[in-house]
């Protein structure tokens, strides 16, 4: 399955494909695409770009998380920096840290 | 030659109209114009015929063609169309300002090919004296160009005084 | 240092509104992204991961305390209360909106500042020692230049639209802390024959995808034609640097393709035709610009000052702090101070809204009103009395800006990495923060001394990862972070690219890695005065190497 993510013109944050013409800021709202609609999604998409920009295609498991390479780029734009409390995005906890005593299995929280 | 979607312009941003230039092919016959754009390989190989003929003789250079071949001819040579295939290619910047300042080049010098209001402003510092622009709105493109800034730091081919030279000197006739 | 005249000022107050006509245009619908987007980057701004990211010129990395405050300002008015000093001695800020750029720019214009040509394929921000016009080794100032090459550099008439980017640096002392041969071009001011200030002029160098040392392509350069090489440098390189592929376009590949030698000749060629071109630079201007660089006006005072000395012997924490971060200043009675931006735990180079205001506050109190930008992410109060340095560092402690880490292991320099950049393959900051609280005992680390530490996220190598005594990259296994180690590289005046090692490793065994190296540096040195990259050249890097991939357990 495919999502749609692309950047706000006017702030730059991560945005997410929600269908019917709406963009939101979270990726638990993206909607997920069959691969063989997701072309034509993005043509859709993409043709907002009064509020997106750089529209791009991102493969995901069934429930929606992205997969592979993608994965860890896509969590740090989702969630924010994986290194220091970000007053904007209170969940840094969820991004997959490349260090053991960091990584979210072992944090209390 | 301006194509039918680009607008000629001159130094000060006046639409040219009845381009008298006539692009030709390497192959094309010269006969019947009164002033034709060769290409440089052209004017290489049939130079002596195409500076004895009675039209006026434009050269045209491409992006990896510098002025220098053209150098012993140059007081017969009446223009230098320059190419700027894209954008962000700017080595006509070097050609331009070559011919302006080494050769001491009186013709006209043309920027033609992808050409917008955002390179105009170093085009006409560069000693570009006609443009074929594709903005939509070329006198406002042009206004804005010439317009965006009054204060430059290098001396160059538009004789602007430098900052340098107006901090020495109060804005004179400012030959630099 | 500089200031602008109503010419300068003319020059950033018009090009700020041209941006914002740009800006308007882009959020009027009038410009496309496509055509926005080389219009932005020339002025300094990027759409990285989370937002646009402002990336603002710090000229030579010189900085007064109202410039700071401002740029404090802008941390705490449109962005997240914190900024970070880069690589090339310019800030960063992380987390900007479109809208606001164009009001951002005119906070930036009202204290002498902007973002002009921070970006984009044209001549970059120059940056220059440190420790300029205070170092104890320098021959002459080298920021005088450093601002002709600002000014003839901005909105050049021919070089605005160049193969790649360029990159100029500058340094007038003998110890280069400028790494001027990994640039485009690295000026080295020194004294000619007779006595006459001449540059060494490095063309060709450069990290990246194909790392070279800037081979050396004039020497002996009369420092007054200074302008018309670079203009012959340029005009070589923007006509024949390869335009048909991004990886091959800097001016190391033509350099490298062509031969110093032929290089040289062709530039040699073009200065001489354009030395009876135009009209010679006016010698009055640099005088005028040289003029605001004169020294400051310190007070004559002994060389050692005795309180100072008491003071060290009374504290061991000063003391501590003095050994590494201070620099010998060429003003008798004066030091210049290295403010780390590297807490254990940190994020290199980061400095909050409130630190910025602390820094600025004890530059004008203690350093004549000056901050300088390094290129290791560091902040330097330059000209600081002895007698005022216990006081000054009684501050930054309360400030949490003392870290007495300047030159050792845990002072490392990063990039943003994965964490901010759209460019990146794999984290940087956290690998620092690593390997820095591995080594967070600082007399521990004083012991290990100089060991320089750099890392990237990616090929383009904005930690300078080349250069590093030890270099490390971070590259994208198929969605796994992995880094790649090299030994060996240096950025001073005897610069080299550093040697790949082995197979990357990922990121949580990095840490032991580099401590089995220091273990086996500590076991092998000759004495404590032999420092990593020396023993590492006496060696040959292979201990090194064994240590780092086979000597774990």
């Amino acid at each position: 399955m495919k999502i749609i993510t692309a950047n706000s013109l006017l702030t730059g944050a991560p945005i997410y494909w929600a269908g019917t013409g709406r963009w939101s800021a979270e990726l638990s709202e993206a909607l997920t695409i069959d691969p063989a609609d997701a072309e034509s999604a993005l043509q859709q998409a993409s043709a907002q770009s009064e509020i997106a920009v750089n529209a791009y295609l991102v493969a995901v498991e069934a429930r929606g998380a992205p997969v592979k390479r993608e994965a860890l780029r896509e969590a740090i734009r989702a969630h924010g920096p994986t290194i220091r409390p970000d007053p904007g995005r209170p969940d840094p906890g969820r991004v997959p840290a490349c260090l053991p005593d960091q990584s979210p299995d072992q944090s209390p929280e | 030659m301006a194509q039918p979607e680009m607008r000629l312009l001159d130094r000060h941003g006046r639409i040219v109209s009845g381009d008298e230039w006539v692009g030709l092919a390497d192959d094309a016959p010269t006969a019947g114009h009164m002033a034709v754009v060769v290409s440089l390989k052209r004017f290489l190989a049939e130079r002596d015929v195409l500076l004895s003929r009675d039209f006026r003789l434009g050269v045209r250079l491409d992006p990896n063609e510098g002025p220098e071949a053209l150098a012993p001819d140059l007081e017969r040579i009446s223009a230098i169309f320059v190419a700027f295939p894209v954008f962000r290619d700017g080595r006509g910047f070097s050609t331009a300002r070559i011919l302006r300042s080494r050769y001491r080049f009186s013709g006209e010098i043309r920027a033609v090919g992808d050409i917008a209001r955002d390179q105009l402003f170093f085009l006409l510092r560069a000693g570009f004296d006609a443009f074929e622009l594709r903005d939509r709105d070329h006198e406002a493109a042009f206004k804005w160009a010439q317009d965006s800034f009054s204060v430059v730091y290098q001396p160059a081919a538009d004789h602007a005084a430098p900052a340098f030279a107006r901090r020495a000197h109060p804005p004179s006739e400012g030959q630099f | 240092m500089y200031r602008y005249d109503e010419f300068d000022e003319t020059l950033v107050r018009e090009r700020r509104l041209q941006f914002a006509d740009q800006v308007a245009r882009r959020l009027s619908g009038e410009l496309t992204e496509d055509q926005f987007k080389p219009l932005r980057l020339m002025n300094g701004l990027y759409l990285q991961l989370h937002a646009y990211m402002l990336r603002v010129a710090i000229p030579y990395g010189v900085l007064n305390s109202v410039q700071l405050r401002a740029l404090a300002g802008i941390a705490r008015r449109w962005d997240k209360d914190y900024g970070h000093f880069t690589t090339r001695q310019n800030i960063q800020f992380n987390w900007i909106r479109l809208g606001d750029v164009p009001e951002i720019l005119e906070a930036l214009a009202g204290v002498e500042m902007h973002a002009m040509q921070t970006s984009g394929n044209c001549i970059r921000n120059v940056t220059a020692d440190h420790f300029a016009g205070a170092a104890a080794d320098e021959f002459l100032d080298p920021r005088p230049y450093a601002e002709l090459i600002r000014q003839w550099s901005t909105l050049h008439p021919e070089f605005s639209f160049l193969p790649r980017k360029f990159k100029i640096a500058v340094t007038g002392a003998s110890h280069d802390r400028a790494a001027v041969q990994l640039h485009d071009i690295g000026l080295h001011l020194k004294p000619g024959r007779d006595g006459s200030p001449v540059f060494a002029v490095f063309i060709g160098g450069g990290m990246g995808r194909t790392p070279f040392v800037g081979p050396l392509i004039r020497d002996e350069l009369p420092a007054d034609a200074l302008l018309v090489y670079l203009e012959a440098a340029l005009r070589v390189y923007n006509r024949h640097g390869r335009r048909d592929n991004l990886y091959k376009s800097r001016i190391k590949i033509l350099v490298s393709a062509l031969g110093a030698d032929r290089f040289s000749a062709e530039v040699e060629a073009e200065y001489q035709a354009m030395r009876t071109e135009s009209p010679p630079f006016p010698p009055e201007e640099l005088a005028r610009i040289r003029h605001y660089f004169a020294a400051p006006p310190f007070e004559t005072l002994p060389a050692d000052d005795p309180e100072f000395q008491a003071l060290r012997a009374r504290s061991a924490a000063f003391d501590r702090f003095c050994r590494t971060n201070l620099h010998p200043h060429q003003q008798p009675g004066y030091a210049s101070v290295t403010i780390a931006l590297k807490p254990i735990g940190g994020v290199p180079g980061d400095c909050s809204a409130a630190e910025m205001e602390a820094i600025a506050t004890l530059a004008a109190l203690y350093s004549f009103d000056e901050i300088r930008v390094t290129h290791e992410q560091n902040l330097v109060l330059p000209h600081v009395r002895e007698a005022d340095l216990f006081a000054l560092w009684e501050a930054l402690h309360a400030a949490g800006l003392a870290t007495p880490n300047a030159g050792l292991i845990s002072d490392i320099i990063a990039c943003p990495g994965l964490d901010y950049c759209d460019l990146a393959n794999a984290r940087s900051i956290p690998i620092a923060q690593a390997i820095a609280e591995r080594f967070a005992d600082m007399d521990a680390a004083l012991a290990i001394g100089e060991v320089k530490i750099k890392i990237s996220g990616c090929i383009n190598a904005c930690g300078h990862h080349h250069a590093g005594h030890i270099g490390i990259l971070g590259v994208d296994k198929q969605g796994e972070e992995f880094y790649q180690i090299q030994l060996g590289g240096r950025a001073d005046e005897q610069a080299r690219i550093g040697t790949i090692t082995g197979k990357g490793l990922p990121g949580p065994e990095i840490p032991d890695a580099i401590e089995r190296v220091i273990d086996r540096y500590l076991a092998l040195r000759l004495d404590s005065d032999e420092r990593f990259i020396d023993a590492l050249e006496r060696l040959g890097r292979t201990p090194f190497e064994e240590a780092l991939h086979h000597g774990a357990a």
